[in-house]
């Protein structure tokens, strides 16, 4: 088991390592410290969504509606800033409204039962209504100059702001999978829940806490993305969805649950801002992105599974040419 | 098994009838036949990859890239109707051809390459969509021939042809599932994998029948797509993969694999287009309707887990029952 995931980080350590060997013979602005960061800069906002999505499919489930979360986010934060004029106050409001999104698909899934695709595909489409009835369908930017530091700012010189948030939250999240009991839980209800029942971990509240914790990811991640684009909108996490779970794939969490680290969805959310970032300095159309992010997954996850291929191709030959 | 179907079938109708009921009571505009017309009109595409969606979702799988193969299937037929001396043969070859090669392309990476479909379908909608707007370089297919567009209206026998597509297409998927081996192998994949390759079934071969099927079947619906838009939009489709897999949902199919009907498929197709319809006809600002496809969708699964949950303690309860009639210890 561990020696299967220590090859996936393998692989894909080396694919990371080939695109930016590549990326930096392409385009020669491409391996500067100035462009590295940028590229951190443009990663943090759909890696803060990975980070909830890598814990949730860590248990065996999948959350469809961290985008709409976010947006809503970004919906409430400006709302409120506009009737109480507090910006700590709104921001806070915000968050707290990412975690009630999150309970609310976690009571679902948790409690009564439903599957999380199913659940997350209604609170998708839901999360986002109540951010367009909110908003009316309208973007908001009446907002104050210092609400654009988060998603503009630099500190240290040239380090930008979320940057770091990305980096803390990304750090924080990997010790609470590997240090904390809460941790060791959520790996063993994604390993198998009935054996995890039996051991006396209390699932609904573990996945309870894992839908909380992704919501307010969520949260942070449509205040970080409104703060950039100086506007609230019901739509703006919406197209990081895929992506971030595409990212967290690609990173080694297996989809059916019990294993995956941060550090793997850390590595999986670079090589998509790697991807975007290089094709756009050599000036390859960004419609190229869609197509060569789709292609990273398939790849990796075929050479992943390269043993699987030669078996059945072996048993494909054996049945019909002998 | 087959009482289990029927009933849930049946609350999902009374939902409908209920949804409906409600509309007509507000708008007497909802219960006129051209608008009732209008409605499965607007929903044709929808029940079509409906029909192909359920098959993949009985096999427990799902397939997300369909909004993608949609756009492109339409932007290959359109640009075969532009060429002069095309005709509605050539388009529906290349529509049905190209839905068959994507939708294989997906079931080959599923079974041979047991990559889990959630994942192959996430990638491959990024690939079909991304070398889509390459190729397209972003450009619309505008100025279609008449001919093409005509499709759309024209009725053979007053029956518009749109409907005479669905109704081969629920023809045919309904004589695979109830009367081919086939079918039979669909359901028992979906029930239990390990079990079926057991008793012989080549869950693989399954598995990429069910996706060139559905591919299939979103290339037939690319071809009214285009006839019925006019123009066809590189980005046609994003996000409609969504809509395609809710309303299986609400019809009733299992995510987990192994039931799901061509009958409840379509009333969640009827559902979501009666909601959208009525949301236009009530003069309710439109950005309410997510709310109300959402919350119907949530409803929806949410009533099902509860139901079969009562339905096992029940079973419980009678084999419990059983047992101590039998003299047994519980």
């Amino acid at each position: 088991m561990i020696g299967i995931k220590r090859s996936h980080e393998l692989i894909l350590l080396l694919f990371f390592s080939g695109l930016i060997i590549i990326m930096s013979l392409l385009s020669p602005s491409f391996l500067t410290i100035d462009n590295l960061l940028s590229v951190t800069q443009q990663m943090s906002e759909f890696g803060i969504l990975a980070l909830g999505v890598t814990v949730i499919i860590i248990t065996s489930g999948i959350d469809l509606s961290v985008g709409s979360i976010a947006g809503l986010t970004t919906i409430v934060i400006a709302m409120s800033y506009g009737w109480s004029g507090s910006l700590v106050a709104a921001i806070l409001l915000g968050i707290l409204a990412g975690a009630l999104c999150g309970a609310f698909n976690g009571v679902l899934i948790a409690k009564i039962g439903v599957p999380p695709i199913l659940v997350t595909l209604g609170t998708m489409t839901f999360f986002n209504g109540i951010a367009l009835v909110l908003s009316k369908g309208n973007a908001i930017s009446d907002l104050p100059e210092e609400f654009y530091f988060v998603g503009q700012g630099y500190l240290f010189g040239n380090v930008p702001v979320q940057t770091l948030i990305f980096l803390v939250l990304a750090i924080l999240t990997s010790l609470l999978l590997s240090k904390t009991p809460w941790g060791r839980r959520v790996y063993a209800v994604g390993n198998n829940s009935v054996a995890a029942v039996f051991s006396g971990v209390q699932v609904d509240k573990v996945l309870l806490y894992v839908y909380i914790f992704a919501g307010i990811m969520s949260a942070i991640s449509g205040w970080i993305i409104s703060s950039r684009v100086s506007t609230a909108r019901a739509d703006l996490g919406a197209v990081y969805v895929m992506q971030s779970i595409a990212a967290t794939v690609l990173g080694g969490t297996n989809i059916a649950g019990g294993s995956g680290t941060i550090f793997g969805t850390v590595i999986g959310v670079s090589v998509f801002a790697v991807l975007a970032n290089g094709l756009n300095l050599i000036g390859v159309s960004p419609f190229a992105q869609n197509l060569l992010m789709g292609l990273a997954l398939i790849v990796v996850l075929l050479i992943n599974n390269v043993s699987i291929i030669k078996r059945k191709i072996a048993i494909f030959i054996k049945l019909n040419f002998n | 098994m087959n009482d289990l179907l029927k009933k849930r079938e049946f609350v999902m109708f009374m939902m409908l009838m209920v949804i409906s009921i409600c509309i007509s009571l507000i708008t007497p505009t909802f219960l006129t036949p051209s608008n009732l017309l209008s409605i499965v009109m607007n929903n044709i595409i929808l029940a079509i990859m409906a029909m192909g969606m359920t098959l993949v979702i009985v096999t427990s799988g799902i397939d997300v890239s369909v909004g993608s193969q949609l756009g492109f299937a339409a932007i290959f037929v359109g640009l075969v109707a532009l060429i002069p001396g095309s005709n509605i043969l050539t388009v529906l070859a290349v529509g049905i051809v190209s839905g068959i090669v994507l939708g294989l392309l997906n079931g080959i990476l599923i079974a041979g390459a047991e990559i889990p479909a959630i994942v192959v379908t996430l990638g491959t909608m990024n690939i079909f969509r991304g070398s889509l707007l390459l190729y397209t370089n972003g450009k619309w297919v505008t100025a279609l021939p008449a001919w093409y567009t005509s499709l759309y209206n024209t009725s053979v026998m007053g029956i518009p042809i749109p409907i005479i597509i669905l109704l081969l297409v629920i023809g045919v998927t309904y004589f695979i599932t109830q009367h081919t081996r086939l079918g039979r192998s669909i359901y028992a994949l979906g029930g239990n994998p390990a079990i079926a390759s057991r008793v012989g079934i080549n869950t693989g071969m399954v598995t990429m029948f069910v996706f060139a099927y559905m591919g299939a079947l979103t290339g037939i619906a690319s071809i009214l797509y285009g006839a019925q838009l006019a123009t066809i939009d590189p980005n046609a489709g994003t996000s409609f993969e969504l809509m395609v897999i809710s309303a299986v949902v609400i019809g009733g199919a299992n995510v987990l694999g192994g039931s799901g009907s061509l009958l409840g498929s379509l009333i969640g197709v009827l559902i979501l287009g009666v909601l959208q319809n009525g949301i236009i006809l009530m003069r309710i600002e439109p950005y309410w309707q997510n709310v109300v496809v959402g919350l119907t969708l949530i409803t929806a699964v949410t009533l099902d887990v509860v139901n079969n949950r009562k339905k096992e303690e029940r079973k419980k309860v009678i084999y419990v029952a059983e047992e101590v009639k039998a003299g047994g210890s519980v």
